[in-house]
């Protein structure tokens, strides 16, 4: 069932097992999976079935380093950001959960192979076909698929599988709505959490409707599923009782938002002589099955442990025919490499620059954060400030990358051209991202480390749980969509199984 | 040892032919080499990038390249590119990573075209 927050009467009083707040990937995975589960489910989304301008005012905030787009980069009304992701899904590797000390980024408290179960399920829901995330053989048996045979042992060829994308508030409406024992509040902003006075349970939720009427909700469990930037922002905002925010005793809500590094352009140029050598599956997302699918090329475990560098993902593109298009004299020796190159093909073919663009996993740090400002939104809740600069040691390991990249491309009988200044620290101008916000109620069993424990329980309160990409402690060098609907269906699973009240 | 006008007046004669003699001699020899290159002309502007980068000098060049595809045969010179990749034999022209060997064949197919051989 669906219901206008603006329509109740001012002062109402629901009470309920379950208050998810936020229907995104994860709130609306969540009421899916709770709907058989005799609880009894109240979904909270600040906006409407529809984007409207004036909820989405309420994501506006500053940005304290990087000129961020930190009210574009989400979207605020039923199915939240999936309104407009891209869909690229994988899953994060073995070694992403292992953490790496000497990078500083942390271990999970959980490990790959405990999730993959969750995964698997996560697929259907996020409509990708098979689970061939790593191994060629079945892609080699269906559609006779096989890699570029890349010399060397740097780099690998792996998957992403692309959702449709699946719109979870169009997609999963219908589930929600039917669900007998749902009830979603539209038009309805948490305003604050209030715990007891120990501080150790929820009690509260104050919810607020921009057409001025207040209610409020009285959860047994409380789970908070607003996304990456909000999750920090509401419990640092919610501080009636605990003068930091809730939850907040280590000073750690907000710190260590992670994103994946982009570029605004490509990182780097590939020149082969024969243009046909780059399967199209490298090139294109081709459909299979109900979904579509893109080969791209990433770091070997190997390679990350030798190097002790950052993951990445690398997409190839065919750019342009050698010398085409110049600018200023950046390709102008691009025939002559060709040239050179056709030393060893021995034909006449006119080969072809390919343009790469990558993601960059991130090194988590406490400086890059959210934070709260004195400026207030229409429902009077500080806004937001996020902090977030990549650090050199990310840009030297993307350069190390790339260095890989030429080696296997280089002893493949191609070149590589690094687009990126070497030596440098990051211009402003050269920083992109992926719209991935991360990190900042991160996971960890010691409370000094992490804000929710492996089971993505506030630490130190016994009911609230927090959903979402805020519990990563990593994020290796893939979208994190995927990973979130994972996570919620573990969690719904652990609730439905009473391990989390 | 006294030299005469005549020593020195052939001496001289001598430095006049004998370069042109090994010149000659060296650009067969690179012939074989640079018969690898389909377009040596657009690959000699890649050569000249990196002879103005490091300064090579052409003899050297060409009796490396002599000595490392002495058959001018395309499968050895992807060996060695390979080798050269798995080595960090790599220099980068304009920002083109390319194997040490790529660059001078190339750095040879500009000596060639420009006489400097």
């Amino acid at each position: 069932m669906f219901i206008d927050g603006r329509t109740l009467p001012a002062g109402t009083v629901i009470e309920t097992d379950i208050a998810i707040i936020g229907a995104g990937a994860a709130g609306i995975t969540l009421a899916r999976e709770l709907r058989d589960s005799g609880r009894d489910v109240t979904l909270i989304e600040s906006g409407s079935l529809e984007l409207d301008a004036d909820t989405q005012a309420l994501y506006e905030g500053e940005s304290g380093a990087v000129e961020y787009p930190i009210a574009e980069s989400r979207l605020r009304y039923f199915g939240g950001t999936t309104n407009h992701w891209g869909g690229w899904c994988r899953p994060l590797l073995p070694l992403d959960f292992d953490g790496r000390t000497a990078l500083g980024i942390p271990a999970w408290p959980l490990t790959r192979a405990e999730l993959e179960p969750y995964y698997r399920r996560a697929q259907p829901i996020c409509q990708l076909g098979a689970f061939d995330f790593d191994d060629w053989e079945p892609w080699h048996a269906r559609m006779g698929l096989t890699p570029m045979a890349l010399p060397g042992d740097e780099l690998v060829t792996r998957f992403f599988i692309y959702s449709p994308p699946t719109r979870f508030g169009e997609t999963y409406r219908e589930d929600v709505a039917k669900a007998a024992n749902v009830r979603t509040y539209l038009n309805s902003n948490v305003t604050e959490i209030l715990p007891n006075a120990e501080a150790n349970r929820i009690e509260r939720l104050k919810v607020a409707t921009l057409g001025g009427n207040g209610f409020e909700v009285r959860p047994k469990l409380c789970i908070l599923a607003t996304g990456g930037i909000e999750n920090a922002r509401l419990l640092l905002a919610s501080n009636s009782v605990q003068a930091a925010g809730l939850g907040n005793g280590h000073d750690l809500i907000g710190r260590y938002f992670m994103e994946h590094v982009t570029a605004p352009g490509d990182v780097a140029a590939i020149a082969l002589a024969d243009e046909t050598r780059i399967p199209y599956y490298y090139l294109h997302t081709p459909d299979v099955d109900q979904a579509s699918m893109r080969a791209i090329l990433m770091p070997s475990d190997a390679y990350l442990k030798r190097s002790n560098g950052l993951s990445i993902s690398l997409s190839l593109y065919a750019a342009h025919k050698p010398g085409a298009e110049p600018k200023a004299d950046t390709k102008q020796l691009e025939p002559a490499v060709i040239a050179m190159l056709r030393s060893l093909e021995g034909d006449a073919k006119d080969g072809m620059i390919y343009g790469v663009a990558c993601a960059l996993e991130p090194i988590p740090s406490a400086e890059n954060r959210v934070t709260l400002t004195r400026e207030r939104d229409a429902l009077g809740l500080p806004k937001s400030k996020l902090t977030w600069r990549p650090t050199r040691a990310e840009r030297d390991s993307l350069t190390g990358n790339l260095g890989a990249l030429a080696r296997a491309f280089g002893a493949w009988g191609g070149a590589v051209k690094v687009l990126l200044p070497e030596g440098t620290d990051w211009a402003d101008d050269e920083i992109g991202w992926g719209n991935h916000h991360m990190g900042t109620t991160r996971m960890a069993d010691d409370p000094k480390q992490g804000v929710v424990d492996g089971n993505c329980r506030v630490h130190g309160i016994g009911n609230l749980l927090i959903a979402g990409s805020s519990v990563f402690p990593s994020c290796g060098a893939v979208n994190p969509t995927f990973t979130i609907v994972a996570l919620a269906l573990r969690m719904a699973d652990h609730i439905k199984g009473g391990s989390l009240g | 040892m006294i030299f005469s006008r005549r020593h020195l007046l052939a001496g001289a004669a001598a430095l006049a032919v004998l370069p042109r003699h090994a010149f000659a001699a060296a650009a067969d020899e690179a012939e074989g080499l640079l018969a690898l290159l389909p377009d040596r002309t657009a690959a000699a502007k890649l050569g000249e990038s990196w002879v103005q980068q490091e300064h090579p000098q052409a003899q050297a060049v060409l009796q490396k390249l002599r000595n490392l595809l002495p058959d001018g045969n395309a499968m050895k010179l992807r060996e060695v590119i390979a080798e050269d990749f798995r080595a960090g034999a790599v220099v980068k022209v304009e920002g083109w990573q390319i194997a040490r060997t790529q660059a001078e064949l190339c750095a040879l197919a500009y000596f060639a075209t420009t006489g400097k051989l």
